[in-house]
């Protein structure tokens, strides 16, 4: 599976992230991340675990970028808030950026602050003309702020707000377009949100503007314990289901390869599982471009 | 504007409302399972955050007992914009004012040293002082004044909390330790020089001779004189060199009158 295209050299980060699997970086596997140099081409890392001011957690954070490329995924920024962003927590965003110059940066179209208290979920943003032109000028203070282009992320929903005037793709494609940002699908949180909410995952795949599309995610997910609601949970707790890969398959066949993400957050399993997921992702993405090559020839 | 406003006014509040089947408006009737899916990643995402922070306390008292009580503590303590990665800063607190005090009177304790542990650890880093510092001012050391490293902490308790905190947390490989736990007060030095977080029981004589350095800013002459007097065991020379192993020194200190001071 590796030989689809020349591992980038990992003495230097690669100033992008390589089109293949990168794999979301626990703690708990750096001994073997560290220990075995596995042939993974990228990670991500969430930036609000290395927000203190020093200690065991940058250093492994600072060994883990000279090693290889990483992308900071925020979950803490509450760009979809309707709010201003708290300046403290976009310094200590900045810190890291200028510190580590990862690969990527991105968040999520979610809020989780309001009126000075947190709420560490990805909450739903209200899909309108007024919070898309809120959500467009937290996208334009983060890419002023911290000097960079972003990528965001279309949301997991669990309920379809009585208040939401603009279909999700729409409001994401929007976004994108009007600060500059590029946008990362989640191919998880998009079976999850049609299966939930009731819309058709294909047809959504199929509209995603390939052009803004700078990153993919993969993650499993599970069904709630209640029995009279058939609804999924976005846990990142097991491995990627298999409607999910078809999704992704879907989706590489049409706009090309992109740097795709195995995350799992729950139950976190030892490292040969994730290992296992991202060569399953890698394979993946070569079919892509064989299946491309094939039409073409 | 005001519709958005209202939205996410009534979202928050029902996320953090008491009575756990509570429910914004914004969400249809009949959704009120799902609307608890955010509420209980809320509050989930809250105790796995303290139990991250407190792995000894949850290990006393158990998983489920531990969220029972963040479930009391979240309702107290806020997290900070952004990141849980320092929540929990009230949890020895919230503690020591709850009725479990009376079945496990060393728990707040535990908690205070957990506490300094994560302080500790993501604490600035600094360069520790080094015996090789010293060299050449020998006949000056009386007079030095010297400061905490600081990733540096000192917990006393009236309980053994060394002793538990160790007997919860055995060393991979290190012989089971079976040793029966002796009630009696213990002070705990948490030190990180470099990039590992440890611990150090400290005698009285070593908790007076350290005190009276890095807080009343006495200098070694005197920090010594204190410690003799507290207890007639102390040992300056293997106590000072102790300290120095430990890292818990900062590398800058002061010779005032004299030579001027070191400033490396």
């Amino acid at each position: 599976m590796k030989t689809l295209t020349q591992l980038p050299d990992r003495k230097l980060p690669a100033r992008e992230l390589p089109r293949r699997a990168g794999v979301g970086f626990k703690a708990e596997h750096a001994q073997d991340i560290f220990g075995s140099k596995p042939a993974v081409d990228w990670f991500e890392i969430h930036p609000e675990n290395y927000m203190v001011a020093g200690g065991p957690r940058l250093a492994m954070l600072e060994e883990l970028s000279a090693q290889y490329p990483i992308s900071m995924h925020g979950v803490g920024l509450s760009l979809g808030g309707g709010e201003p962003l708290n300046k403290n927590h976009l310094a200590d965003l900045k810190r890291l950026v200028d510190r580590f110059n990862p690969a990527m940066v991105s968040e999520h179209i979610a809020w989780s602050a309001h009126e000075g208290l947190y709420m560490a979920d990805l909450l739903p943003t209200p899909m309108t003309q007024t919070s898309l032109v809120q959500l467009v000028d937290a996208i334009n203070t983060v890419q002023d702020f911290i000097g960079r282009r972003i990528l965001i992320e279309n949301p997991t929903s669990y309920v379809s707000l009585p208040q939401n005037s603009i279909p999700e793709l729409e409001f994401i494609s929007e976004a994108a377009e009007r600060s500059g940002c590029g946008l990362l699908i989640d191919v998880n949180n998009v079976y999850i949100s049609a299966h939930n909410l009731g819309f058709e995952a294909n047809a959504f795949i199929d509209a995603v503007p390939g052009d803004l599309v700078g990153e993919i995610h993969l993650a499993g997910h599970e069904r709630d314990a209640n029995p009279d609601d058939n609804v999924l949970i976005d846990t990142h707790s097991r491995p990627v289901a298999d409607p999910v890969w078809d999704l992704f398959d879907r989706l590489i066949a049409r706009i090309g390869r992109r740097p795709t993400l195995i995350e799992w957050d729950n139950d976190v399993p030892g490292w040969d599982v994730l290992a296992h997921e991202a060569a399953l992702a890698d394979r993946h993405l070569g079919n892509a471009v064989a299946e491309k090559f094939e039409a073409a020839s | 504007m005001t519709e958005l406003k209202s939205f996410y006014d009534g979202f928050a509040d029902a996320l953090r409302a008491p009575e756990p089947d509570a429910v914004p408006s914004s969400v249809a009737e009949g959704y009120a399972h799902r609307f608890a899916i955010y509420r209980n990643n809320v509050h989930r995402g809250l105790y796995d955050a303290l139990g991250a922070a407190y792995p000894t306390v949850r290990k006393l008292v158990g998983d489920g007992f531990f969220d029972r009580l963040a479930q009391g503590f979240v309702q107290s303590e806020t997290a900070r914009a952004g990141s849980l990665a320092l929540y929990g800063e009230g949890f020895a607190a919230f503690l020591a004012g709850h009725p479990i005090r009376e079945s496990l009177p060393y728990l707040a304790d535990i908690a205070r040293l957990e506490r300094a542990r994560l302080e500790v650890s993501t604490s600035a880093d600094a360069k520790p002082l080094v015996a090789g510092d010293l060299e050449g001012l020998e006949d000056q050391l009386e007079k030095m004044i010297l400061r905490a490293h600081p990733a540096c902490q000192v917990i006393a308790s009236d309980s053994p909390i060394f002793a538990i905190w160790t007997a919860q947390n055995p060393v991979e490989g290190a012989q089971s330790g079976k040793t029966s736990i002796v009630q009696r007060p213990e002070t705990v030095l948490v030190t990180r020089p470099y990039m590992q977080v440890d611990m150090h029981l400290l005698t009285v004589g070593q908790t007076v001779f350290f005190t009276a350095l890095t807080q009343d800013g006495l200098d070694l002459g005197r920090a010594c004189t204190e410690a003799l007097q507290a207890d007639a065991n102390f040992d300056v020379i293997a106590s000072f060199a102790e300290f120095l192993t430990m890292g818990a020194f900062d590398a800058h200190f002061d010779i005032p009158r004299g030579n001027g001071h070191d400033d490396e």
